[in-house]
């Protein structure tokens, strides 16, 4: 019976296939959009957070300077303090380092430098540091080695390239044992960085790293204004930030002259935010399926007054009033669901094509689209019901009559 | 079934249906206009009985009340010695599924069904196994000779053979009851001729056809004709033959 109405029903909407087609249209965009929207939303959630993980999750930065949105008393009335707070001694950052659940400190001092093979030179951002910034930062080597406390201490002529750096400055020869001259001073090529993967259109492989006490001999000595820690993997982020908090407030005196930054903190609340954009896209998405529902109630209700004369010889047959429901309802569950599965297909088609143009990533969450799919049914069977009702309840003799 | 037998049956005929006091009227504008008045016949099993009238005499609405396409304003309605005036549409529905066979002036034929579809369609809803529905539609079919149009669509066939399609969809489903409506009507005489011998042979073979007509030499077909006039029956007699 109910695959004679289902057969019964895709002739009727085959009989009739462009307006089935522009009444489905209205279901197949309202689907498509959100399977797209969600999925690139999802893409995106995948490249934050795969992004900030590469950097180390258990990463806390820790900034000396200025800092305006920081809570607490100001220390002074003007807009900008008189005098900047004083950078971090090298003793302090060791105590910063010995703080509970911190493993890891390194001072990092970062710019842009020319560096230079021969005729080959390279305009790219280099961090002075300490021998810790690899392990913190979860970097690996793929050639030679990083740095040592040695080279740190005795301010070595040594750098370590990134990936990206050392193909572009040696192509595919090994640079370890040669000299790469970093705003003209030579420095020794110790070690090469493992390529980590490039996320969120950032390239965290095109940069070189030296000894903290040779960038400030070629550089000038500004002072350790930024350190970056790791915390240990079980510990309490948090704590772990109020602890820093506390000893840099101790010594600077003011909370607005510093600031902590734990990563694990800006990706839950990247995280967070990306999520309610996306459910909210998905959601304003869902009301154009709405729409495509009426667009659907609309036709139907064409439909039911068109074919009143076939309503009444199926009744006039032996249709009871519930054969006539059931065969409208399903008409439109199967418009709305054809219009689903088109959707569902062109949404998964459209995110990835979207994806490749912003070289961002769609990731299609089968769960939300089969609640797509199930809401497009949905919103046919409540926007066929009453087209069907009004088909259902005609009756016979009155419905013989109509020409 | 053979003549002797029919006759046999014409011995001991009993009754299929009977009206009592008929009465319909429409709302207009307010008012309650009748349209039938005060209809009183029985139709016996076996019989071919002609409801002849002008038109706006409410021949077609007697039809649709006869169907139980329609239910009376007053009176009483027995088919099978039960009161049809007051039932329920899903019951009226089972009386329409399994007693009643319609035959219309215009065909009524669902234009995007072809022959055997269009005649397999009071099966769908009896919910018979869709073998058996095919093996029923084909016999139907091949009863009103169609028996090599299965496949063709309603457009695809002339106006008899149309009408002969839905004869066959009248026959399907083997009711007690065939109701035809100027099932002439939209026919040349000649055409016209072949489908009201095919309801004197159906007649013959003991199906009890009420037919309504406005046209004197189509109602002397049947054995017996109703006259009917602004709503009321003016004469009712047998045919001479």
């Amino acid at each position: 019976m109910i695959g004679q109405i289902l057969r019964i029903s895709f002739r009727a909407i085959w009989a009739q296939k462009v307006r089935s087609i522009l009444t489905m249209l209205g279901v197949i965009i309202g689907v498509a959009a959100v399977i797209a929207l969600v999925s690139l939303g999802n893409g995106a959630q995948q490249s934050i957070t795969s992004h900030i993980q590469s950097l180390g999750s258990n990463l806390i930065d820790v900034n000396v300077g200025y800092n305006p949105f920081a809570a607490g008393p100001s220390s002074s009335t003007a807009s900008t303090p008189a005098t900047p707070p004083p950078p971090l001694t090298q003793n302090q950052v060791s105590q910063l380092g010995l703080t509970k659940g911190i493993v890891a400190a390194a001072p990092v001092m970062s710019g842009n430098a020319t560096l230079a093979v021969g005729d080959n030179t390279l305009s790219s951002p280099l961090d002075g540091t300490s021998s810790a910034y690899a392990s913190i930062l979860q970097y690996h080597l793929a050639e030679g080695r990083f740095l040592s406390p040695l080279d740190v201490d005795a301010a070595n002529p040594v750098i370590v390239l990134g990936s990206g750096d050392a193909a572009t400055l040696f192509g595919s020869t090994d640079p370890v044992g040669d000299i790469v001259t970093v705003n003209g001073v030579p420095l020794h090529v110790i070690g090469v960085l493992a390529a980590k993967p490039t996320a969120a259109g950032e390239n965290p492989n095109d940069f070189a790293v030296i000894p903290w006490t040779t960038y400030n001999q070629i550089f000038g000595d500004n002072g350790i204004t930024t350190v970056d820690l790791s915390a240990a993997k079980t510990a309490n982020v948090t704590s772990v930030v109020d602890r820093l908090d506390d000893k840099l407030l101790n010594w600077l005196g003011s909370s607005q002259d510093f600031t902590v930054t734990a990563q694990s903190q800006i990706l839950s609340t990247l995280s967070a935010v990306n999520k309610v954009t996306t459910y909210l896209l998905g959601g304003v998405a869902s009301i154009s399926l709405i729409v495509g529902g009426i667009g659907i109630m609309n036709i139907m209700l064409v439909s039911v007054t068109e074919r009143t004369r076939e309503i009444g010889i199926r009744k006039a047959v032996g249709a009871s009033t519930r054969d006539i429901l059931l065969q409208f309802l399903v008409e439109a569950l199967v418009l709305s669901g054809l219009g689903g599965l088109i959707g569902v297909a062109g949404g998964v088609a459209f995110s990835h094509v979207i994806a490749k143009l912003l070289q961002s990533t769609a990731i299609v969450s089968v769960p939300m689209t089969i609640v797509a799919f199930a809401f497009a049914l949905a919103v046919g069977l409540v926007f066929g019901l009453w087209p069907a009702t009004r088909a259902a309840l005609m009756r016979p003799a009155a419905a013989l009559r109509v020409d | 079934m053979d003549l002797a037998d029919s006759a046999d049956l014409e011995d001991n005929m009993s009754t299929l249906l009977a009206l009592e006091h008929i009465s319909k009227s429409y709302p207009m504008a307010n008012q309650d206009v009748p349209v039938l008045q005060d209809i009183t016949f029985t139709v016996n099993e076996g019989e071919f009985v002609t409801i002849m009238g002008p038109s706006g005499s409410g021949k077609t609405t007697l039809m649709h009340i006869l169907g139980c396409l329609d239910v009376p304003t007053e009176g009483h309605y027995r088919f099978h010695d039960k009161d049809l005036a007051h039932l329920s549409e899903m019951q009226l529905t089972r009386v329409r599924r399994e007693h009643i066979g319609f035959v219309f002036q215009n065909f009524n034929l669902l234009t995007t069904l072809n022959a055997l579809e269009n005649v397999t369609l009071p099966l769908i809803y009896q919910r018979l196994s869709r073998h058996e529905q095919q093996r029923r539609a084909r016999e139907a079919l091949a009863r009103v000779g169609l028996e090599h149009r299965l496949t063709y669509r309603p457009n695809q066939l002339s106006g008899g053979q149309q009408q002969r399609v839905a004869i066959a969809r009248a026959l399907v489903t083997r009711p007690p009851l065939i109701l035809a409506d100027e099932p002439t009507g939209n026919l040349d005489s000649q055409t016209g001729l072949e489908v009201l011998q095919l309801f004197q042979e159906l007649s013959q073979e003991g199906h009890t056809i009420v037919m309504i007509t406005h046209d004197r030499d189509v109602a002397k077909w049947g054995h017996r004709i109703l006259e009917i006039k602004d709503g009321r029956i003016v004469a009712d007699r047998e045919v001479n033959r």
